[in-house]
């Protein structure tokens, strides 16, 4: 389902209620998130911001459908998520999810193309993939293979691959972690400009306090707990964020 | 949004090329799966191909010349024993015919006497059983002409028109030979059912008219022989009722077309072929299945953050399943197919080999598609089945896995690692350089499996050949160098030409002679048989070393047989249990049997005879058989000696023939020389089947360990220690494979060796030390070759990089 066929503006991208997450390692429970409430109205650009440890991965796979909730309610795109066996969530994030990765995984033996292709014609978009190459400025590199791409190179290549998907949510866990400053700022750009022209919503998990501030939504937890959630009415494009 | 049906095509042509590349990325590993696989296939397809098309050039040659079903041999009968075949239900077709053994003198410049037999003929009238095809020359056109089989021919250099002397009891016939043939009797030239082997320089059978065979002999309308064709599967039936029949002329001999004395060698001949076309392809499949399961994991552990990227992006368990598993059969079946064509190739040339050496006139080499199809089901079934538990481990991985900041993480890694683990606990009694290529074993627990699996598959084919080898040579150079102290084996025609032998002994020269009277007999025991040929030796005889079971030589005393320790286990008798000994062609007409007992077991080879004491021998069984037993003598005296004795000894008429040891040695040595290129091409085998695991193993543990490797680098250690940790994994793996190839081999050479025993013949699986030594010279010297590749990467290898690269 891509964001255009869910126009509905009314209805939020996503509504956490009391979500609970706990891991059990042997005799210690690790409470990972704790009686999250948060709602995400569609279209907003989310900062998600903690220290290491707080829970921030966890709420993304919870979100992303990667992992189920130990207990709480979870409504993605009018979906609840609760009541979803193995086929479904994979259709789940087939139709409805994008994600981006720290550590970018892309395909290493498919070029940068064929990566892009790959994930578009699942979807049964593949023909954009070229397109989308291009708008995240690789048009030159389209044969490459990951391992000849630079760290910059690779994240804009999974950039496009979420994309390529029009999905109604961008899920993207530290994007710039494994890049240096000014690449990593080059990402976020791109990530920025891309997914507000298209309407996607994109929920990111970031470090950088400095990122805060493009935010259309920031919401900071802190030992599983939502500690704030602020929302800014004027958020920097990070194009002008190096400049303040 | 439902995905269209070509949507799907593209992302299948897309899927399908990184499963090409990721089979690319693996290079060596997936180089040496491929050859493993091809050499599986190809082994498979030589052996199971090269047996079919075998036996259809012997079963059609069987058909074409009318090969007979069911045979019984007389002393002598009336016509009308074959009016009364003919209606014993089941028989389709009957042939009586006379035959006669005596001698043959061949006219070279020795005049040397063999063993012959004549077959009587008429000319111009094809024999409607048993015919013959004529090789060289013509068939007879005349009494004073004669055909001679082809293998006897060749080993005697005879030609069309070289004339020989036929010899019976005394009466004589010349004959000119017109021509030489194949017939189906005498594929491998045997001339009764207790030989066991062909042997074509003294056994020489001739077909003459059947007029001059009555004349020179004097006999009437008589036969010695009926053959039946019987409608398929009642072969047994009709010749029960055939020896039923032939019994009040004297039963010599009885056979259906299975036990038939040239078929049956030729089925036990075949037989080892089938051992073999199990165990090698199986072995080779074995490696390959472990070397695919080894890399599969490697790539998925590699892939692991792909993986779940592709499971978070909605690609469902099974196609990630599927997308594995297709990975697997792509690439047995890229070994398989060229394994196809070249098992074909190879079956071809070892068909015609074969059919050379025993020279049927029918030499099919026709591809069958149902074994070829089998190897390649085989093939791929042993790939899906290899790749199925990695895929399984693919499509099981969390997609959340993605999101993790390790993506390599490994759960092995964890498990071999956690302190509970009590091998993990002994290594940290070594020093710390050293912990590292012990755990680096414990924890990759299925890629230390394939190691050592293929590793002791190879090495096990190594043993398993070295053990024939031995095995062979053991048991020749028992015959030859422990058991025969004489020079010349005579055989007379008469056991009053005994007093011939007895002149000998004045000759200057000569050490010792033995007197020694044969029969071919059945040992009864209970009611258990066997087939062996009865030998009196005399008791103090100094010109054959027999030892008892203890190693000291037999006494030989009167009433007492021994036999081989194999056959008495066969048969359930010990020494001292009662046995009776019945002349082979006892009938009711001519009964001849004799209570003896067990007199011991002899520890040899070959179980075809059994040994009394010449005397008793003689009065209880030789001389009542008399002319169809035979006598004669073994002489020791020096090579020389017997040169001259020989020579002198042929041109008698009181000798059928003389075999030197001298001349038996050569000829045994240079028909091994076929033996020996067979052992050096399973060496061969068995040495690439070791390379390959080995190479795809190492090559990969060291690459693999790149990261690990160059951080040790960068964190000091000299290349030479790291070098030396990572090549310690692989020695140690060498070693485990020797540990469990050891046993492995010894245990499979016991099976093979078995797949050749016969009544009349086991190997002993003996493996030498030295055996064992040379195995493992070969692993170790693959093990060095197979890490050059990776320790050369690791000395060029960028620090900086390799500490970062996660791929
Ligand atoms: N699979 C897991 N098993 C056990 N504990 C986990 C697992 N994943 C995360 N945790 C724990 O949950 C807490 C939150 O982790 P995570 O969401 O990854 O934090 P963040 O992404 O904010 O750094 C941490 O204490 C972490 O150790
Ligand atoms: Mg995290």
């Amino acid at each position: 389902m891509s964001a255009a066929g869910l126009a509905n503006e009314s209805l939020p991208a996503v509504v956490a209620r009391d979500l609970t997450k706990e891991y059990h390692l042997g005799a210690v429970v690790v409470q990972a998130l704790r009686d999250v409430v948060v709602t995400i109205p569609q279209g907003r650009f989310v900062v998600l911001l903690g220290p290491s440890g707080s829970g921030k991965t966890t709420l993304l796979n919870l979100i992303g459908g990667l992992d189920q909730p130990s207990s709480g309610e979870l409504t993605v795109m009018g979906q609840r998520l609760g009541n979803l066996n193995d086929e479904a969530l994979t259709a789940y994030r087939r139709d409805t999810i994008g994600f981006v990765f720290q550590l970018f995984n892309l395909v290493p033996t498919l070029t940068a193309l064929e990566n892009v292709q790959l994930i578009g014609e699942l979807v049964g978009n593949g023909q954009e993939a070229a397109a989308l190459l291009d708008a995240v400025g690789l048009a030159e590199r389209k044969g490459n293979y990951p391992s000849q791409l630079s760290g910059g190179e690779q994240q804009r290549v999974a950039i496009a691959r979420a994309l390529v998907k029009r999905p109604a949510l961008l899920l993207a866990d530290e994007p710039t972690g494994a890049l240096d400053d000014e690449t990593g700022h080059g990402v976020l750009q791109l990530l920025w400009e891309q997914t507000r022209s298209l309407g996607i919503t994109v929920l990111m998990v970031t470090h950088n306090e400095d990122y805060a501030a493009s935010g259309d939504l920031v919401i900071r937890l802190r030992s599983g707990h939502v500690v704030s959630v602020a929302e800014q009415t004027d958020p920097v494009p990070p194009e002008r964020l190096g400049a303040s | 949004m439902a995905r269209s049906r070509d949507k799907k095509v593209s992302l299948g042509r897309l899927l399908g090329k990184k499963v090409l590349r990721d089979t690319g990325s693996l290079g060596a590993a997936s180089i040496s799966l491929m050859v493993l696989m091809a050499v599986g296939v190809s082994l498979y397809v030589i052996f199971a191909e090269a047996r079919a098309n075998l036996n259809a050039s012997v079963q059609e040659f069987y058909r074409r010349s009318h090969f007979g079903s069911a045979t019984v041999l007389v002393e002598s009968a009336p016509p009308s024993l074959v009016d009364s075949v003919r209606l014993v239900p089941g028989v389709t077709e009957v042939m009586g015919r006379r035959v006669k053994d005596g001698t043959l003198i061949l006219r070279d410049r020795i005049r040397r006497r063999v063993q012959g037999r004549f077959i009587g003929i008429v000319p111009g009238q094809r024999s409607p059983i048993n015919d013959y095809t004529v090789v060289r020359g013509r068939e007879i056109s005349g009494r004073g002409e004669c055909l001679v089989e082809q293998k006897f021919a060749e080993a005697n250099r005879l030609n069309p028109g070289d004339l020989v002397t036929a010899s019976y009891v005394g009466q004589r016939h010349d004959f000119v030979i017109s021509g030489t043939v194949a017939s189906p009797e005498y594929l491998y030239p045997a001339p009764d059912k207790e030989s066991p082997m062909g042997m074509p320089e003294t056994f020489g059978v001739c077909w003459v008219d059947d007029d001059a065979l009555r004349q020179w002999l004097g006999i009437g309308q008589i036969v010695t022989e009926v053959h039946a064709l019987t409608t398929p599967g009642r072969e047994d039936e009709v010749v029960r009722t055939m020896r039923a029949l032939g019994d009040r002329y004297g039963l010599r001999s009885w056979w259906t077309h299975e036990d038939q004395p040239s078929a049956r060698l030729l089925k036990n001949d075949l037989q080892g072929w089938q051992a073999l076309s199990l165990i090698f392809p199986s072995l080779f499949m074995f490696a390959a299945a472990l070397s695919l399961y080894s890399s599969l994991n490697r790539i998925i552990r590699l892939q692991t953050g792909v993986i779940g990227f592709l499971r978070a992006s909605g690609l469902s368990r099974r196609e990630v399943l599927w997308h594995y598993v297709l990975q697997g059969a792509l690439v047995t079946a890229c070994g398989a197919l060229p394994g196809m064509v070249l098992g074909h190739a190879g079956s071809k040339w070892m068909v015609k080999m074969y059919v050379g050496v025993i020279q049927i006139p029918v030499c099919l080499t026709q591809p069958y598609p149902q074994v070829q199809a089998t190897a390649v089901f085989m093939a791929i079934a042993v790939g899906v089945v290899a790749a199925y538990l990695p895929a399984r481990r693919a499509a099981n991985t969390p997609p959340a896995i993605a999101m993790r900041g390790d993506a390599a993480t490994d759960r092995a890694d964890a498990a071999g690692n956690r302190p509970d683990n009590w091998l993990v606990a002994l290594t940290r009694y070594l020093p710390t350089l050293l912990r590292i290529p012990a755990r680096g074993l414990i924890r990759k627990p299925s890629r230390t499996a394939l190691a050592v699996g293929g590793l002791a598959s190879g090495c096990a084919i190594l043993l398993m050949t070295l053990g024939l080898y031995v095995s062979i040579m053991d048991s020749i150079g028992e015959f030859l160098d422990k058991m025969v102290h004489y020079e010349l084996d005579v055989t007379l025609s008469s056991p009053q030409a005994d007093s011939l032998i007895d002149a000998l002994g004045s000759i200057e020269g000569v050490t010792a002679i033995t007197h020694s009277a044969m029969a071919p007999v059945r040992v009864i025991a209970g009611d258990k048989q066997a087939n062996m040929t009865a030998n009196g030796v005399e008791a103090g005889q100094r010109t054959m070393w027999l030892p008892t079971t203890e190693g000291k030589p037999i006494q030989f005393k009167p009433g007492e047989l021994w036999i081989a320790q194999y056959v008495a286990k066969r048969l359930g008798v010990k020494p001292g249990d009662p046995i009776t000994v019945e002349w082979a062609f006892s009938g009711r007409q001519k009964p001849i049997r004799t209570h003896m007992v067990l007199g011991g077991v002899m520890d040899v080879t070959f179980g075809g005879f059994a040994m009394g004491e010449y005397h008793d021998l003689r009065r209880r069984l030789v001389d009542r058989a008399y002319p169809m037993a035979a006598y004669g003598a073994t002489i020791a005296c020096p090579p020389e000696v017997g040169r001259v004795l020989k020579r002198r000894l042929e041109r008698d008429d009181a000798v059928v023939n003389v075999i030197s040891m001298g001349d038996l040695r050569t000829q045994i040595y240079s028909s091994m020389r076929i033996t020996r290129i067979f052992i050096g091409i399973m060496l061969g085998f068995g040495a690439i089947l070791a390379g390959a695991v080995l190479h795809s193993v190492s090559s990969v543990g060291i690459l693999e360990r790149m990261r690990e490797l160059a951080t040790l680098r960068s964190l000091g250690f000299s290349a030479q220690a790291t070098t030396g940790v990572a090549a310690l994994e692989i020695y140690l793996m060498a070693g485990l494979g020797l540990a469990v190839g050891f046993p492995f081999g010894t245990w499979l050479n016991r099976g093979f060796l078995g797949s050749f025993e016969t009544d009349m013949f086991t190997f002993r699986s003996h493996l030498p030390l030295w055996t064992y030594g040379f195995a493992a010279l070969v692993v170790l010297t693959l093990v060095s070759w197979s890490l050059r590749a990776g320790v050369e990467k690791l000395r060029t290898i960028d620090l900086a990089q390799a500490t970062k690269a996660r791929e």
